[in-house]
């Protein structure tokens, strides 16, 4: 039986958008996943078995669009370099240890309007990054692509793969703490 | 005296500041450290009170990026819709799709 589109996009659109809003840097980005998403599953039909409910059948097509959108930036040319300065003394008696100002503090995350605030303050913090650092880091985070992959799409050395990472994500925490505390 | 110095410099060869053992810790969440590594980082978290928050904050952040769509509309009160303007470009452009079919 082949499903009314309206049908669909009123069930399932604003589940899957919400979704990508959380993964993506944009709303058009996110927009323009779910949409792809739609046309995507109704080309595909015939391989909708119906042994999944069509939720989760949408949200794999959503995923692997989500995955192909970090996989393109990783590709992209470092445009934008992280002006991004190192939470550590940089010589003295405490070289390479935390600037007491800049060092991490106690977080309390737990209940649900905390959580809900952090997860709004997360996705600005994400903004803060360089195209192709944070197309790394959601890559390896949502581990859908190996070390290996990541490195061959973003043309990196291994090494350059854990620098990015560990910078980004002391760019991030220190972002959250201070829009957030 | 001479024993103190390679003692020193036994220590500081084992011992990690903050900027090696957070890359550690990072590298920790994407994958595997060596063993050497591994007691070179629970060492230096013994007493570096900033480097377990950094370790706690990753992870934080590493699970609350990894959440799944169902988790995401239970546990968050603020979500988001998408405009009704777009809805109706969505099923727009699939009746097209069927239409060419």
């Amino acid at each position: 039986m082949v499903p009314k589109p309206e049908e669909w996009v009123n069930n399932y659109a604003d589940y899957l958008y919400n979704y990508a809003r959380y993964k993506l840097p944009s709303k058009e980005i996110a927009e323009d996943a779910v949409q792809e998403t739609f046309l995507s599953a109704f080309t595909s039909l015939k391989n909708f078995k119906g042994g999944s409910s069509e939720k989760t059948w949408l949200v794999s097509i959503l995923k692997r669009r989500i995955v192909d959108f970090y996989r393109k930036e990783a590709r992209k040319a470092d445009r934008n370099v992280s002006s991004f300065k190192l939470p550590f003394y940089e010589s003295g008696n405490f070289e390479n240890h935390w600037l007491e100002q800049r060092a991490p503090k106690t977080w309390d995350v737990d209940d649900k309007i905390q959580l809900d605030e952090f997860h709004q303050v997360l996705q600005f913090c994400l903004q803060l990054l360089p195209d192709k650092h944070r197309a790394v880091f959601m890559l390896k985070v949502l581990e859908e692509c190996s070390s290996e992959e990541v490195c061959a799409r973003a043309n990196i050395k291994p090494n350059n793969l854990w620098t990015i990472m560990h910078r980004a994500r002391l760019q991030i925490r220190e972002c959250i703490e201070k829009k957030w505390m | 005296m001479r024993y103190k110095k390679v003692l020193v410099k036994m220590m500081d060869a084992v011992m990690l500041n903050c900027d090696q053992a957070s890359l550690l810790i990072s590298k920790q969440l994407d994958g595997k450290i060596s063993w050497i590594d591994k007691i070179r980082l629970k060492l230096h978290l013994l007493n570096c009170e900033f480097c377990n928050r950094f370790n706690l904050q990753s992870k934080k952040i590493d699970e609350i990026l990894k959440i799944s769509p169902d988790d995401l509309s239970h546990k968050c009160i603020h979500s988001h819709k998408i405009d009704q303007k777009s809805k109706k470009k969505i099923i727009k452009e699939i009746n097209k799709l069927s239409d060419n079919q």
